[in-house]
């Protein structure tokens, strides 16, 4: 059984008391158990249908219409590229086939140490730097092979 | 009340009504998935797009309310081409496995594609987005994800009429499933209703499927025996055998729903031994078999008999609450008509108290027995007596002597029934002589001096009262086995043959008499009776 720590019960209650009621808390609350937990299994989505006097079935049909929400292990380093048209013609795919060689991963995978994984994404409202891909909170912009190199030998060493 | 124009024609609505029940009141159809008139709108299927004048674009009928001086159109070209549309993308993933499908004759893809479809498909089946198949969702249901629409039908009566919420969407896009979290069964009393709501082949029943196709089947409208509730169902049979049982819509009653108990209950009368043929217990004290006519003779002589050397004080009428309304007002004519008795009884296990008792917040009640408020009407609760205890104490004392009985086992089984069954045993022991009317064998009837074979639910038609005192007709749908016959049928010829000279030749002319005779009854409509059921006085009896 799985359980929220002090800090993340402390988030819980403050994110619940910004809200007319609790069950309208739903998605920040999917966000935290996100965080929390890597994402969101069917243990944690009973554990949070519990908290919110939701049917776990309810907490589960939400997390799974929303990406964002991550229904299989993601990585430390969750990597979205961004797959849209301006970031397509300025060579989004060049910069995911790097990746792929460089963790030797495919898209929707994950490196075995479970630091990386890497998933295409919708535009991600950056065409002017395109091509751009997210990583967890942060932006990374006007990718190139060689920048994509530095950026995974930083987060390898992080 | 607001006037419309549907396809020309002028209609009036009630206020508040959504376009496709006025149209429905009307007799238009108008072509729909998600709509269902005892679930919240959701509109989300778009088949019931509908033309209404000075609106830009087509509007969901089942959505919209009607207004004064509406002019809808419902068939149209552009509707039908919208319709036409909207069929097409609801059968984009579709596996077209209808061969296979129990669905198969009562679809609503496969109706309203002969309807507005008709198209080639566009998509090969080796493009559709495949899904997971034969999922088992617990007792009643077993899911298949691929023929479901996403109507949400399923999923607002777990969420609104249940409130146990099992079902939901999961995923997005062409990939949303319906399901249950972790594939959990859904285990709430009234599961079965979901399959009887799907319009498609998603939902299944684990207990009808691939039994018998279902344009063999022959429909007959019954009254559920389960309880006190006497839902309104229809019983689905061929060739004799009863394959199953779904709700009939009465808003007064049941709405559209059927608790599992009752849906499986149909099983209960195909299950034991039945009594097939009369027994004549003889002078050597044991049964032998005997034609209905001699057996028939035999209970008269017998209980005139008893009634000649012990008075009528000491013969009872043991009525059932499971019998029909017909049968107890025959058998109390009976009793105190041709035998001089005056005591009736009817109560093994409270039934009287009971009937009234809800289960649960939704249909359920406690008295497993569909007419017990019937024999109360019909004075079968001897305040005398008071319940079976009562008559067995005075038989034990030798007040009673002999009686008829009527028994029939229930169909949904509760731990109390062996208890209840017993009580009856004991009262056959200990008299000189009983007439006993029953369905399905039992050791203890050995000691009744005549046995009777009786038919039982859905082998006869007859009337139920349920707890609202609600006068409600059962119709015959297969034969009883053997020589049994419907109760009245039986107590009719004891009647006849003692001089009574009424004659009935169906139990809708003993409910005419009984009209006449019994005041409770006096004022119920027939025609109600056979439709959403009549309400009788109780006259605070109650």
């Amino acid at each position: 059984m799985i359980e929220f720590s002090q800090e993340a019960k402390r988030r819980y209650n403050a994110i619940v008391s910004h809200y007319p009621e609790k069950r309208a808390a739903l998605i920040p609350v999917l966000h935290l158990a996100q965080r929390e937990f890597g994402w969101i299994s069917q243990e944690v989505a009973d554990y949070v249908g519990e908290l919110m006097d939701y049917p776990p079935s309810d907490v589960l049909s939400v997390a799974t219409f929303y990406t964002l929400l991550h229904k299989k292990p993601a990585g430390k380093y969750h990597m979205e590229v961004c797959r849209n048209v301006s970031c397509w013609l300025m060579g989004a795919y060049r910069c995911v086939d790097e990746i792929k060689s460089l963790l030797r991963i495919d898209v929707g995978g994950m490196t075995e140490d479970g630091r990386f994984s890497l998933n295409l994404t919708e535009c991600l409202g950056s065409c002017g730097t395109a091509p751009a891909m997210q990583v967890g909170d942060r932006y990374y912009e006007n990718l190139t092979p060689q920048s994509l190199a530095e950026i995974i030998e930083k987060l390898k060493n992080d | 009340m607001p006037k419309l124009t549907i396809n020309d024609r002028e209609i009036e609505a009630r206020d508040g009504a959504m376009i496709i029940q006025a149209a429905a009141e009307a007799g238009i159809e108008i072509p729909h998935y998600c709509y269902h008139q005892d679930l919240p709108v959701d509109g989300n299927c778009r088949m019931c797009l509908v033309e209404v004048e000075k609106m830009p674009k087509l509007t969901p009928a089942c959505a919209t309310s009607v207004s004064e001086g509406m002019v809808v159109n419902t068939h149209n070209e552009r509707v039908k081409e919208a319709v036409r549309g909207v069929l097409e993308f609801l059968l984009v993933n579709h596996p077209v496995d209808c061969p296979v499908c129990d669905q198969a004759g009562e679809c609503r893809l496969q109706d309203y594609y002969m309807v507005y479809g008709l198209h080639t498909s566009e998509i090969p089946l080796e493009m559709k987005v495949r899904k997971r198949k034969v999922i088992d969702l617990g007792p009643m249901v077993v899911l298949d994800t691929e023929r479901c629409v996403l109507c949400s039908r399923c999923i607002r009566f777990c969420d609104h009429v249940t409130g146990t919420g099992e079902l939901q969407f999961f995923g997005r896009g062409d990939h949303v499933e319906i399901g249950t979290f972790e594939d959990r069964p859904i285990l709430n009393p009234y599961s079965g209703n979901v399959v009887d709501i799907c319009p498609v082949g998603a939902l299944t029943s684990r207990d009808f499927r691939f039994k018998c196709r279902v344009w063999f089947l022959h429909s007959t409208d019954s009254v559920c025996a389960g309880c006190s509730t006497g839902c309104n169902a229809r019983i689905d049979h061929r060739d004799g055998a009863i394959f199953r049982m779904i709700p009939r819509r009465n808003p007064d009653v049941n709405k559209s729903w059927l608790c599992d108990e009752g849906r499986l209950s149909i099983h209960e009368i195909g299950r034991g031994e039945r009594v097939r043929r009369a027994l004549i217990k003889g002078r050597d004290g044991m049964q032998a078999p005997a034609s209905l006519g001699e057996a028939l003779d035999a209970a008269n002589t017998g209980l005139r008999e008893a009634a000649r050397k012990y008075g009528g004080a000491a013969i009872l009428g043991v009525g059932s609450a499971s019998a029909t309304n017909e049968a107890l007002f025959l058998l109390a004519r009976y009793v105190k008509g041709q035998l001089g008795g005056d005591q009736l009884e009817f109560r093994l296990d409270s039934e009287d108290r009971k009937a009234l008792e809800p289960e649960d917040k939704i249909l359920r009640r406690f008295d497993k027995h569909p007419n017990s408020m019937g024999a109360l009407a019909l004075g079968f609760a001897g305040d005398e007596i008071g319940g079976i205890e009562g008559a067995i104490s005075k038989a034990r004392e030798g007040k009673i002597k002999a009686a008829v009985i009527l028994y029939y086992k229930p169909l949904v089984t509760r731990e109390t029934d062996a208890l209840a069954e017993a009580r009856i045993a004991e009262l056959v022991s200990l008299l000189e002589f009983s007439v006993l009317f029953a369905a399905h064998k039992a050791d203890w009837q050995t000691d009744a001096g005549v046995l009777l074979p009786v038919a039982a639910w859905t082998e006869e038609e007859g009337t139920y009262t349920n707890y609202q005192s609600r006068v409600q007709a059962a119709l015959q749908a297969i034969n009883p086995p053997g020589d049994a016959q419907p109760a009245w049928s039986l107590l009719a010829a004891l009647l006849e043959a003692s001089g009574d000279t009424s004659v009935w030749s169906s139990s809708t002319d003993v409910l005419s008499d009984m009209k006449q005779a019994v005041s409770a009854f006096a004022g119920i409509d027939l025609d109600s009776v056979y439709s959403q059921g009549a309400l009788i006085s109780t006259n605070g009896a109650l």
